[in-house]
């Protein structure tokens, strides 16, 4: 705390213009993203067959603003009820040392790299009519039908919200919890404050920026999320993000759809802003703290306890989820995986699920083969920029994760359907959006590992006689790579799991895996179900696969951004 | 010889009395069986080297750690009972510790807050700025503030709410030396005004001998010896305080039956000592450059010398091993590698010790 020393300083040891660095990265999101916004904002306004007259359902109706009320109110009571539950883990995984707590941290942060497709899928394979809950209540003599009837509830949508959001909120709460120096609070208590006053004016206080930046992270994802709403919701329970699905997709209304998406834009981007600024000012003053063995009885039992919870929480759905994949009406079986790679409706067309899964598996690769050196430029670009500048270069490079699915989706549609840019039913224009839903994962974690470097390690260099590639090569590089590879698992887990856009732009022929996990929902019978949950555990298994990986790396910024 | 014994009225009359306190951790001693005294107007400064377990009886008295066995009084009253902020002790932490998100004029008055209405904390809080020479710095965040200037806040909060006890976590330690013997001066003027019992904890002896009207030599959690700074430069007693004070020129004797002491500075009648053999710290007062010839004097060979201004410096090479002793600027010295004869009037005995 007291000796910052001239580590805040910025020195160009690579003396590359920081321009040249992200005249790649500015040109894919200025011709990917803000290109296909101005479209939809032209659209909305001034578009062909636009008129006022299309619009004026918007302030007519009040259906919209009843839309727009529940969207923003589911949004804020899964921000608390995940900020209430997060504040105890938090506490927990800042304060104390337990075996298997880098296990538990692991596994407890699957769910925010989840697909909502998945996760939707679990939810309803734990609580829904046919679920887990449901199954083994029915066990007990006297219950007949499903006593749990959660189904299309407003409840299961919170519940998945939560799951969804819970270990990151409490990563971020943790990680700020953890450098608070102990000796300020025991600086107060020598000073008079009991327990509940230090709380009150020495913890909160310190951790406001991660609560409120935490807080307004998860409304931001809970406001535009899509999966979870259009699989657990029902049309009552439509927000703006499945308002927009619906308007273009099933009511063919573009310009309303696009003034929904400009509504929807104004709102993310005040909370990205307010996100942003806060995760800045958040950043730790004090030296960090050892945590502690568990010592007394009463410590021990709140820890569990904790612990408990959070796995309920997280880990039930998803184990529900797996069960469910290997049941079915029958008792266990493999049915539903050994069925994915046939053509099990004798259709001409037919793509199999394995094919699917062969589809994501590809467009992850290339998407994070894009991604990764569009991110690592992004980060050392904005490094090299002065302060107010670089955040705001940084700002609009990080643009997509603001940016909803559908709205990019919608943009992606109205944007590059004509010329000079038809890329319109090709691959490329998936590979596109998986790329920007997945570069800034990169760059954020390999940015926030680059602030961590001491611009003197490669003074030192250059002073032994490194130049600027062998600065990079041996300063730079082995202090990055870790940050590389957790922004590619993140990277891929992203574009393994899109959904939003992929529904609106991928042709037919060749699904991804959540698009063939949504449809197979979408069919009756009991092996589509089956199937959908099958191909649910495979998404799950990539993406939990991949974070043990981070996990192996031993990397501390896994789960901030 | 050591004070580690609990003195006779130790919980009672004014004042901190700290009795046999211990505190184990996974079987090793931190403190071990510490007594000590603080009465009103006293500074009783705690020295030994970093990792003697000096942080840790701070802690203990403040209330922070529980001790294993033992107890802690104050005025009488066991603290036991009494959780941390009920003790009305004030304490300057190590690297100050200030709260990072309040300013310096909040952070003076965190402590005030159950004490006084608004109108009388600010002027206590300006009170304290100008007691602390930060007049005016009231508004200013800690981190716009320098090492000896976070020094200051750190102090004026630990003394704002009135303390009962101040205590002193090498206040002065993560600052340079120029600062730190400039703001020694202040503090100890400030730790003489406000009289209240005081614990001040260093590593650096002569840091304790400026503020302490008493010391504490601390050794692996124990008290190795206690007195006044003065006593115990004056007679160190064992070889490690003797160290520990920066007074290295300790060389092997013999004692025989009739208090001869035998040295490499030849045979002195000695008070003090078991018979055969001891330790014996040749000290530097009264130090001088003699003829060759002279006899019971220390015979060595100049090996190197350090000119330091108002003193000079010379390494020896004697039969007992390296020596240094300092002598005033001016002496004339043979050249180097050449013999030197000094007579050394000051011996002393001392025990092995504990330590």
């Amino acid at each position: 705390m007291s000796r910052r020393g001239s580590t805040g300083q910025r020195v160009a040891a690579i003396n590359v213009a920081p321009w040249a660095l992200l005249a790649l990265p500015l040109a894919f999101v200025l011709l990917f993203l803000a290109y296909p916004l101005q479209s939809i904002l032209r659209e909305s306004l001034f578009g062909e067959s636009a008129s006022f007259h299309d619009l004026r359902p918007l302030w007519s109706d009040s259906y919209y603003l009843q839309r727009l009320w529940f969207t923003a109110w589911q949004a804020g009571v899964s921000a608390v009820i995940t900020l209430s539950l997060a504040m105890p883990c938090a506490y927990v995984f800042a304060h104390y040392d337990f075996r298997g707590k880098a296990l538990l941290l692991a596994v407890v942060t699957i769910p925010f790299v989840l697909p909502t497709v998945v996760v939707a899928v679990a939810f309803s394979a734990l609580l829904g009519p046919s679920g887990l809950a449901n199954s083994a209540l029915q066990q007990f003599p006297g219950v007949d039908s499903a006593p749990i009837d959660l189904s299309n509830g407003i409840w299961l949508i919170l519940a998945a919200h939560v799951f969804y959001n819970v270990a990151l909120a409490s990563r971020m709460i943790g990680a700020s919890w953890a450098t608070i120096d102990p000796r300020i609070g025991e600086a107060a208590a020598v000073l008079g404050a009991g327990r509940i006053e230090r709380f009150a004016r020495i913890t909160l206080p310190q951790l406001r920026a991660a609560i409120l930046a935490a807080g307004s992270l998860v409304f931001l994802f809970c406001f535009t999320s899509f999966g979870v709403i259009l699989i657990l919701g029902g049309p009552q329970y439509s927000t703006i993000e499945t308002e927009i699905y619906r308007e273009l997709v099933f009511l063919f209304r573009p310009p309303l759809a696009a003034a929904l998406a400009m509504i929807q834009l104004v709102v993310t981007f005040g909370f990205l802003a307010v996100y942003s600024h806060l995760s800045r000012t958040s950043t730790a003053t004090s030296t960090g703290q050892r945590s502690r063995v568990l010592a007394s009885p009463r410590e021990r039992v709140f820890v569990v306890a904790v612990i408990v919870l959070l796995l309920a929480f997280t880990v039930t759905p998803l184990l529900a989820l797996a069960e469910r994949s290997v049941h079915s009406s029958g008792g266990y079986t493999l049915e539903f995986y050994r069925s994915l790679g046939e053509n099990t409706r004798r259709q001409a067309l037919f793509i199999t699920p394995i094919r699917a899964i062969w589809n994501s598996l590809s467009f992850a690769a290339i998407a994070t083969t894009l991604a990764l050196p569009l991110g690592t430029l992004t980060a050392y670009g904005v490094q090299k920029l002065r302060r107010r500048l670089g955040a705001l270069v940084e700002a609009l490079l990080l643009l997509p994760l603001g940016v909803s699915a559908v709205t990019l989706g919608l943009g992606f549609i109205i944007t590059f359907d004509e010329a000079p840019l038809n890329l319109r039913g090709t691959r490329w224009l998936l590979i596109v959006a998986h790329t920007l839903a997945a570069y800034p994962f990169v760059a954020r974690a390999v940015g926030a590992q680059l602030r961590s470097i001491d611009p003197r390690l490669r003074e030192a260099a250059r002073v032994l006689g490194e130049g600027a590639a062998g600065v990079f090569l041996r300063v730079d590089l082995p202090l990055i790579w870790r940050s590389m590879v957790v922004g590619a698992v993140f990277a891929f887990a992203a574009s393994m799991g899109e959904f939003g856009a992929t529904l609106l732009i991928a042709r037919p022929e060749w699904p991804t895996l959540p698009l063939a996990i949504f449809r197979h929902l979408g069919q009756p019978g009991e092996l589509n179900y089956g199937q959908a949950l099958a191909m649910s555990t495979i998404l799950m298994a990539v993406t939990g696969a991949g974070f043990l990986i981070i996990d192996r790396l031993r990397v501390r910024q896994l789960g901030t951004f | 010889m050591t004070t580690s014994e609990p003195r006779p009225s130790a919980s009672e009359g004014a004042g901190l009395h700290v009795n046999g306190v211990s505190f184990v951790v996974s079987g090793r001693a931190i403190v071990d069986n510490v007594s000590l005294a603080v009465a009103p107007g006293e500074t009783l400064a705690v020295v030994g080297p970093s990792g003697c377990g000096k942080t840790t009886l701070l802690r203990l008295i403040a209330g922070l750690e529980q001790p294993s066995t033992g107890s802690v009084h104050f005025g009488g009253e066991d603290l036991a009972p009494l959780p941390v902020h009920k003790r009305r002790f004030g304490m300057m932490f190590q690297d100050f510790a200030l709260f990072p998100h309040l300013n310096v004029q909040q952070n003076v008055a965190f402590g005030l807050r159950r004490r006084l209405g608004s109108s009388a904390r600010a002027a206590r809080v300006g009170e304290l700025l100008d007691l602390v020479s930060l007049a005016g710095f009231g508004k200013r965040t800690i981190e716009a503030l320098s090492g000896g200037e976070r020094q200051r806040v750190a102090l004026a909060r630990a003394i704002a709410p009135e303390p009962r006890l101040l205590m002193l976590d090498e206040p002065l330690g993560s600052l340079d030396r120029g600062l730190r013997e400039r703001l020694l001066i202040e503090l100890k003027t400030i730790l003489g005004r406000l009289q209240i019992p005081t614990l001040y904890v260093t590593h650096d002896q002569f840091e304790a001998f400026a503020v302490g009207t008493n010391m504490a030599v601390m050794s692996d959690g124990k008290i190795v010896r206690s007195d006044t700074p003065r006593a115990i430069f004056e007679r160190p007693e064992t070889a490690f305080v003797a160290r520990f004070l920066g007074l290295d020129n300790i060389v092997a004797g013999e004692r025989s039956a009739d208090g001869m002491v035998t040295t490499v500075v030849g045979p002195r009648l000695l008070s003090s000592g078991a018979i055969g053999p001891v330790q014996v710290l040749l000290r530097n007062e009264g130090v001088a450059v003699v003829p060759t010839t002279t006899e019971s004097a220390l015979h060595a060979t100049l090996t190197s010398r350090l000119f330091q201004g108002v003193e000079l410096r010379v390494q020896l090479a004697t039969v007992a091993g390296p020596l240094e002793f300092a002598l005033s600027a001016g002496t004339p010295l043979p050249l180097d590698g050449q013999q030197i004869t000094l007579s050394v009037p000051n011996l002393q005995v001392l025990s092995n010790g504990d330590a």
